[in-house]
């Protein structure tokens, strides 16, 4: 709601009048004024701030950025497989400029867990069934591992890390983004997103000790090569407990992670980590 | 007690003092702090940057590491499986104390891999371990990582300081070569207690550093089997330290203050610890300056006028005449000689004090 002229003189002449006051009381000493004319100056100052932000119009720009939830399920679905915060946040960085702060993750986990249950006391309400942001579960006992998140629409196996699946992850990922890098050639975000598959391709067996970037294609054929050799083991290792966790545990616990063994439940009945 | 103080027993080996106080586990840096002297604060520059360094290399799945564990070590690691055993890996179990359990599954995940067993891990990530020292137990939190392959494990030991394209601070890499010697040796125990071949935990370990001023991580491969037997020997030596203790007339440190009003008060709880401190010997030299002791040590060796406050050189020189004053003494003429080492000290001393006449006359000195 922009203030008219008139309002901005009114505002910047009693700051003015409020400045020449306080310098006053300090040059006259007296200190018992000090501490209401300081107020003054700054409410004064604070309006004035405020007025500027209106001209600068930096607000509009603040409009435009997603809230961070959906900006965490479009790096998900690029990403394709579980990914620690850290990558998250660098995949989102890159092809879309979202800053997201890892430390508020966790909190985003619990608010998950709260829809996910509102919704399946009432399905009916539901437009459709939501796509949630879940943590990545132990492939031993099912605990939610902390700092990778994951989508619920994925598969339980593949949301399931055993004892290799953090390198096959990672490498597949890498193949994610190197593609789409290949299929959008010309798009502003390529060069960022490049980088990024880059980094992780310079790990691969064909790129030791250089330092320049392998190309998208060089770490599609590089990470296949990799994934080749690793990828049935783990992939069975995540079946075997797949199928062991289905027939433990319930819907909420094969979404949201087993509770650690020992630990007791809180009043709302999870601990969520 | 950690690796750094265990490490440090090497360099300052026969202090009774530093002995006793490490095994009863007092923490030493309060203890210097109580007596007045400034805490020893690593610049919080130093710490973001460590800790920045570290998310790096743990980026991507620690990508990085692992291709530097490919290069410099030369292992194959074509399939990377991972046993994280940190406090925040081992959570699943709460119902026994971090501690434990995690020394527990470390040790459980090394007798996996010793013993060559499919799906053991290959990447260890921040495994517990113990070292018996004295007739006590300490508990080594490696922040390490380890590598292994076909039965045989490498400790990885990531530092801050920088390495330049050839060579890096020789300092800095014999400390970080002792401390890895502890983490060695501590899992080369660890197996024997397992019923495997202690040879099995390879003394060569990979020392990670960012290259020159960039932060891109660089691998150097260093060879720690001297400092491991060094290590042992200098353990060895301690033998059983409860006996020690007790052959001393110790005196108990007074408890922390929890209100101290005057300036009194404070000197007479400094002069308290000053006199529990003393009941043990010490034994000053240049390996003390890693210890958190070393200040409150060195004043007291410069009370004494000990030769021992001019390095261990001059203190090896003099032999057994400790004190300044005495071998000045002997220098001056004021003194005889007592005995044939007296004698050879007196006379390199006296050649020594002549050449820097004649310097300072022709005007060199």
């Amino acid at each position: 709601m922009p203030t008219s002229q008139a309002d901005v003189h009114a505002t910047l002449a009693a700051l003015e009048r409020a400045q020449t006051a306080l310098n006053r009381a300090l040059r006259d000493e007296q200190n018992d004024q000090l501490a209401d004319l300081d107020a003054e100056v700054r409410r004064l100052e604070r309006e004035r701030s405020r007025l500027v932000q209106q001209r600068t119009s930096r607000r509009d720009q603040f409009a435009q950025v997603p809230p961070v939830r959906a900006q965490v399920l479009a790096a998900l679905n690029i990403a394709g497989r579980p990914v620690a915060s850290r990558l998250l946040a660098d995949i989102a960085r890159a092809r879309y400029g979202y800053n997201i702060e890892t430390r508020g993750l966790a909190s985003l986990r619990r608010d998950e867990l709260r829809s996910w249950r509102v919704y399946s006391e009432h399905p009916e309400r539901a437009v459709a069934k939501p796509d949630l942001i879940v943590p990545a579960l132990s492939y031993d006992r099912f605990t939610p591992e902390r700092g990778t998140l994951a989508l619920s629409s994925w598969k339980l196996a593949d949301r399931i890390v055993a004892p290799a699946s953090g390198r096959v992850d990672v490498l597949v990922v890498a193949s994610n983004l190197a593609r789409l890098c290949m299929a959008s050639p010309n798009d502003p975000w390529q060069a960022d997103l490049a980088r990024l598959a880059g980094r992780i391709g310079l790990s691969t067996r064909p790129f030791a000790g250089t330092l320049a970037l392998p190309s998208p294609n060089e770490i599609l054929d590089a990470a296949a090569a990799e994934l080749g050799i690793i990828i049935p083991a783990d992939q069975r290792e995540r079946e075997d407990s797949a199928s062991r966790a289905a027939g433990l545990l319930g819907e909420e616990d094969q979404l949201f992670g087993a509770a650690p063994l020992g630990l007791t439940t809180n009043v709302a009945g999870k601990r969520v980590s | 007690m950690n690796a750094r103080r265990v490490a440090s027993i090497v360099e300052a080996p026969g202090c009774v003092r530093r002995t006793v106080l490490d095994a009863a586990g007092v923490d030493t840096t309060f203890l210097v702090q109580q007596l007045g002297f400034k805490r020893d604060r690593q610049s919080p520059l130093a710490i973001s940057r460590a800790a920045q360094f570290e998310a790096l290399l743990e980026r991507d799945g620690r990508a990085q590491l692992i291709q530097l564990a490919r290069r410099h070590l030369d292992l194959e690691l074509s399939d990377v499986r991972v046993k994280d055993l940190s406090v925040a890996g081992t959570r699943s179990q709460v119902r026994i104390a971090a501690d434990t359990r995690r020394t527990k599954l470390t040790k459980q995940e090394l007798g996996h891999i010793l013993r060559r067993e499919p799906g053991a891990a290959n990447l260890l990530v921040k495994p517990l371990t113990t070292l018996t020292i004295g007739n006590l137990e300490a508990q080594l939190e490696q922040d390490v990582l380890a590598f292994a392959e076909q039965g045989a494990l490498h400790v990885v030991a990531i530092r801050n300081f920088y390495m330049t394209r050839d060579d890096a601070d020789p300092t800095l890499v014999g400390q970080a070569a002792r401390e890895t010697a502890v983490h060695v040796l501590s899992l080369q125990r660890m197996a024997e207690a397992l019923g495997c071949d202690r040879a099995q935990i390879s003394t060569k370990v990979l020392l990670v550093l960012p290259r020159d001023l960039l932060f891109v991580p660089t691998g150097v491969v260093i060879d720690v089997a001297d400092e491991v037997e060094h290590l042992e020997q200098a353990i060895g030596r301690i033998g059983d330290i409860e006996d020690l203790a007790e052959s001393l007339d110790l005196i108990a440190l007074p408890p922390p203050p929890e209100t101290l009003s005057s300036e009194d008060d404070h000197e007479q709880f400094r002069g308290e610890v000053r006199g529990a401190l003393r009941a043990m010997p010490m034994r000053f030299g240049d390996g003390c300056v890693s210890c958190a002791m070393f200040r409150s040590c060195r004043q007291e060796a410069e009370a004494e006028r000990s030769t021992a406050r001019l390095g261990s050189v001059v203190a090896g020189l003099c032999g057994e005449t400790g004190s300044i004053d005495a071998v000045l003494d002997l220098v001056e003429g004021r003194r005889a000689p007592q005995s044939i080492s007296e004698a050879a000290i007196s006379d390199v001393l006296q050649r020594a004090s002549r050449a820097i006449e004649r310097a300072e006359i022709a005007g060199v000195a």
